[in-house]
């Protein structure tokens, strides 16, 4: 894909509005909240490409997780590409009430 | 339990630690990797019992068949409600944009210390977060856990009640599990002694604790009852057989000779609730009646 839109939310409420041109690596945020927890990059206002990355990484399962293909077959997936886990899986983690939401990609390749 | 191909269907995992886990149901379960990580946690909740550590997570042993395999985990209740759970390297970046190992990697043992209590009351508003810590690192050097880096130090968060420490868990590097890279059965204690690394702040257990201690004072106490009860050391030997047994038992003898400056003997207030006459009198040296030593226990390894 080239651009992505996301909302990473905290149950139902919007917290943090993402927009990213992975063509351009940039990233623009605008936050819902003022609350560093439940914002995808806390008090980052400007986060970086890199950041980005990291923050989605942050809502998989670690990539050194004991049996990947367990966890890679449940998803359908044969690699392991966080992007990928998170469009499947809505970044959903067992810790907290947060997700991700994607709005749209324009050319749909990952 | 289905052998599934999903293994729980609408289950969720985290982000953190290299174990397969899932939360279904109510139920958290870590899969052994390296060794017998679910017999480590399953031994250091059972121990904790006989301290004065506020808060545990009790765990269980339990066999699940994957694909038709069976694997070895250990299970805890969800203990989260409506909280959520947050480590503390996700405090350091939500709150200051900071990778605390980062941070603190320059500084000297007893301002790492100091700096990471400061920022955690700060961002918490956890009062005497220096006790809890050393208490918590002081339990770790006891067990033998390897496993306390910053991504295994827990909070709760509560949009009413606000933040509070989490239940001590994650003991799953303790006892020297790793028996697949690190601490592999074919060799001697004497063997591998050495490679006993503490976290989160230095690699020494003492080093670590003893800076602790100058800067907060001495924070665990251990009932010096303290031992494996026949239940619990059933339940190993069924899971695990002799050799991991009889392992965990040399530890524990060692590491309680080791600690002693913690021990004292039983007060009833200062002490969990299981701790009890009851379960007190019940409290046996369950290896020496049940378990006979195993031929294959390696030397050093040996009671």
């Amino acid at each position: 894909m080239n651009t992505a839109h996301l909302l990473y939310l905290n149950g139902t409420k919007i917290t943090t509005d993402i927009l990213v041109d992975f063509v351009q690596k940039s990233v623009a945020i605008k936050n819902y909240s003022t609350f560093p927890l439940e914002l995808a990059f806390g008090i980052n206002l400007q986060p970086s490409f890199d950041d980005f990355l990291n923050f989605i990484q942050s809502r998989c399962f670690p990539k050194n997780v004991d049996r990947p293909r367990l966890h890679l077959m449940e998803l359908g997936l044969d690699s392991y590409n966080p992007l990928l886990i998170v469009k499947k899986t809505h970044g959903i983690l067992s810790n907290d009430h947060m997700s991700l939401k994607f709005l749209e990609d324009k050319n749909n390749e990952c | 339990m289905n052998a599934d191909k999903r293994l729980f269907p609408g289950s969720t995992t985290t982000a953190l630690g290299h174990q397969t886990k899932y939360s279904h149901n109510g139920k958290w379960y870590k899969f052994d990797c390296y060794g017998y990580e679910a017999a480590a946690e399953y031994v250091s909740s059972h121990l904790a019992q006989y301290t004065n550590i506020p808060a545990y997570i009790n765990y269980s042993i339990v066999n699940l068949p994957i694909n038709g395999v069976e694997y070895t985990a250990c299970c805890s209740s969800d203990f989260l409600g409506n909280d959520i759970l947050v480590s503390a390297t996700d405090l350091f970046h939500k709150f200051r944009n900071e990778n605390i190992n980062a941070v603190i990697k320059e500084m000297n043992l007893r301002d790492k210390i100091e700096y990471f209590v400061a920022s955690i009351e700060e961002i918490t508003g956890i009062a005497n977060y220096g006790s809890l810590l050393t208490q918590m690192l002081e339990y770790d050097a006891f067990i033998i856990n390897e496993g306390r880096t910053f991504d295994n130090i827990h909070f709760l968060y509560n949009e009413k009640s606000g933040f509070s420490p989490a239940p001590l868990f994650d003991f799953g590097d303790s006892f020297l599990s790793n028996t697949r890279d690190k601490y592999p059965a074919t060799l001697s204690f004497d063997d591998i002694s050495h490679s006993i690394e503490a976290k989160p702040f230095v690699p020494d257990f003492i080093k670590q604790i003893n800076a602790c201690h100058s800067l907060y004072g001495k924070q665990l106490s251990i009932n010096d009852s303290i031992c494996l009860t026949s239940k619990v050391a059933d339940n190993l030997h069924s899971y695990y057989g002799d050799y991991v047994c009889e392992r965990i038992n040399f530890l524990l003898d060692k590491q309680i000779s080791l600690h002693r400056d913690n021990f004292i003997s039983p007060h009833p207030s200062i002490f969990n609730q299981s701790f009890d006459s009851q379960i007190r009198s019940a409290h046996i040296r369950a290896t020496n009646q049940k378990h006979p030593k195993s031929n294959n226990i390696p030397k050093g390894f040996e009671h």
